[in-house]
């Protein structure tokens, strides 16, 4: 048995296990920081929260779903915290491009949601991600500064795997397509909607 | 297409990309230039999507003199290839549509499905000495199984989309001459199966209510030519006096690029997402591709083609039969 594996030191490391995960560098060190807590049947583990709707639902979310169905944390007994921004850290190596999607989508899990969304032609944000995760046709509207880029891939990817579609266009190329699709009158049309 | 294929799963080594493209390279000069490209044997998406623009950056980028380079590939493509090569030959006026279909289901079978050219096989070769004679044999052979090596890991998430796009050089595409009269305005239409568009009445039903809605708008230019070199059947679209069969029975051998002078004059492109949806927004058409099973596309497939119609500024949306209504509400 290697030292790591001894229980004392597993012990004491689950104490400091926010540390751990504050100076997560890699996925790995934070799958090694939940397995600590994943051992220890006396501890429940409660996530905290992320405030940016968006990512919140495209990221943190899934994350906080795969985990506690990968690693069956106790359903009860004083909680540990494990925080949002030692994941959301890692994730923005993704978000700038520089990182691969891989490493995040084996630790998120996207499930339909409960609740009900409109869907419809909504501005690039958490309510086009949320008319995905219902299931309902959605359209989503790009702001004239764009996006973060690897937002919309995963959003794309997220609503095939989940069977749906999620065309995402500026405001000018859903104008053009429009009125490609029912003549020049289609801007006035649309303009004049909600 | 499985690109969970044993033979197209592969490690991601780093450093492995430059090593490809250095060997890549290093073939070309020591032919002096004199290099083939192909035989492209594949879906026309993967080659208007990756390795075309692929082949721009490689010579731009490394300052490769085209007027050596001769293109192998096949529907009369060479206007796809503009700036890329001095000579285009097809194997279509060497080899029969049947011999070709016949060959690459063999082939699929032989290899458990693998639609993709990740390695040079015999198949290849035949095609190559019967376009070429052995002269191809003299000089570089730029074969299509170095995009797969090269980019396979970023179809398989491991690596960031970026280790394509940013070798990925997207040049304005040339239209191609018509072979046919076509309406001043017109919608091209090109609907055919697939795993994410299978064969079911539901489908049947989509094809047929779109292309009446469109005719009704507009003449409809159907793509249909008859020609079948591969497992994806044609969707049958109704009849009627606004909708135009121009293509049928046009010979193999330029079978695409008479759909590609078509769809270049469109008002609007509307089919099966894949193939032609890739390629109509290199000509600035706005594009709906359907796909009533989004789950058997690869998803960096929809984010390159997203990405690639934001370079041609042209609006591409793949919708499901759900999303289209929702366009259409609009």
């Amino acid at each position: 048995m290697s030292i790591r594996q001894h229980p004392r030191v597993r012990a004491l490391a689950r104490r400091h296990v926010g540390l751990l995960l504050k100076r997560a560098k890699s996925w790995a060190n934070v799958d090694s920081a939940l397995r600590l807590l994943a051992e220890d049947s006396r501890r429940s583990v409660d996530f905290g929260r992320c405030a940016d709707p968006l990512l919140d639902l495209l990221y943190w979310q899934p994350f906080v779903r795969w985990a506690e169905s990968h690693f069956g944390f106790a359903p009860v007994g004083e909680p540990a915290r494990v925080p949002a921004e030692p994941v959301l850290a890692l994730v923005e190596e993704y978000r700038s491009g520089d990182g691969p999607p891989r490493p995040l989508l084996k630790r998120a899990r996207y499930d339909r949601l409960d609740e009900r969304s409109e869907g419809g032609i909504v501005p690039w944000s958490d309510e086009a991600v949320r008319g995905v995760l219902s299931g309902v046709p959605t359209i989503a509207l790009l702001p004239p500064e764009g996006a973060v880029e690897a937002d919309l891939d995963l959003a794309l990817r997220v609503a095939s795997e989940l069977g749906g579609s999620l065309p995402i266009l500026s405001r000018d190329h859903l104008t053009r397509l429009l009125q490609a699709l029912r003549g020049p009158e289609a801007e006035l049309e649309w303009t004049a909607g909600p | 297409m499985p690109t969970d294929h044993p033979e197209f799963v592969h490690p991601s080594n780093p450093g492995g990309a430059e090593q490809l493209i250095d060997e890549t390279l290093a073939a070309i000069r020591a032919a002096d230039g004199n290099v083939v490209v192909g035989p492209w044997l594949g879906e026309v998406g993967f080659e208007v999507l990756y390795w075309i623009p692929f082949l721009h950056w490689l010579f731009e980028e490394h300052g490769i003199p085209t007027a050596d380079v001769t293109v192998v590939s096949r529907g009369g493509v060479a206007p796809w290839y503009e700036g890329l090569a001095g000579r285009y030959v097809d194997v279509f006026d060497h080899i029969t549509t049947e011999d070709f279909r016949r060959q690459t289901l063999e082939l699929w079978a032989q290899t458990g499905g693998l639609q993709k050219q990740v390695a040079v096989r015999s198949w290849d070769e035949q095609v190559l000495d019967a376009t070429l004679g052995e002269t191809w044999r003299d000089g570089a052979l730029l074969h299509p199984q170095l995009l797969y090596r090269l980019f396979r890991n970023v179809w398989q998430a491991a690596l960031p989309v970026r280790d394509f796009l940013d070798r990925a050089v997207h040049r304005p595409w040339v239209e191609p001459e018509p072979t046919t009269r076509l309406p001043e305005e017109f919608t091209a239409v090109r609907f055919y199966f697939r795993d994410s568009f299978p064969d079911t009445p539901e489908n049947r039903s989509v094809v047929h209510d779109v292309v009446e809605r469109f005719a009704e708008r507009r003449p409809v230019v159907l793509l249909n030519t008859g020609v079948v070199v591969d497992e994806h059947l044609d969707a049958e679209p109704p009849s009627g006096e606004r909708i135009l069969r121009p293509l049928a029975g046009i010979e193999a051998a330029r079978n695409l690029a008479a759909q590609s002078a078509v769809v270049a004059r469109a008002t609007l492109f509307v089919g099966t997402y894949g193939g032609l949806a890739h390629l109509a927004p290199f000509y600035g058409v706005p594009t709906l591709g359907f796909a009533s099973d989004p789950r058997e596309i690869n998803p960096v497939h929809l984010t390159v083609a997203r990405r690639t119609a934001v370079v041609y500024d042209t609006p591409l949306a793949v919708v499901t039969p759900g999303t289209y209504e929702l366009l259409e509400a609009a």
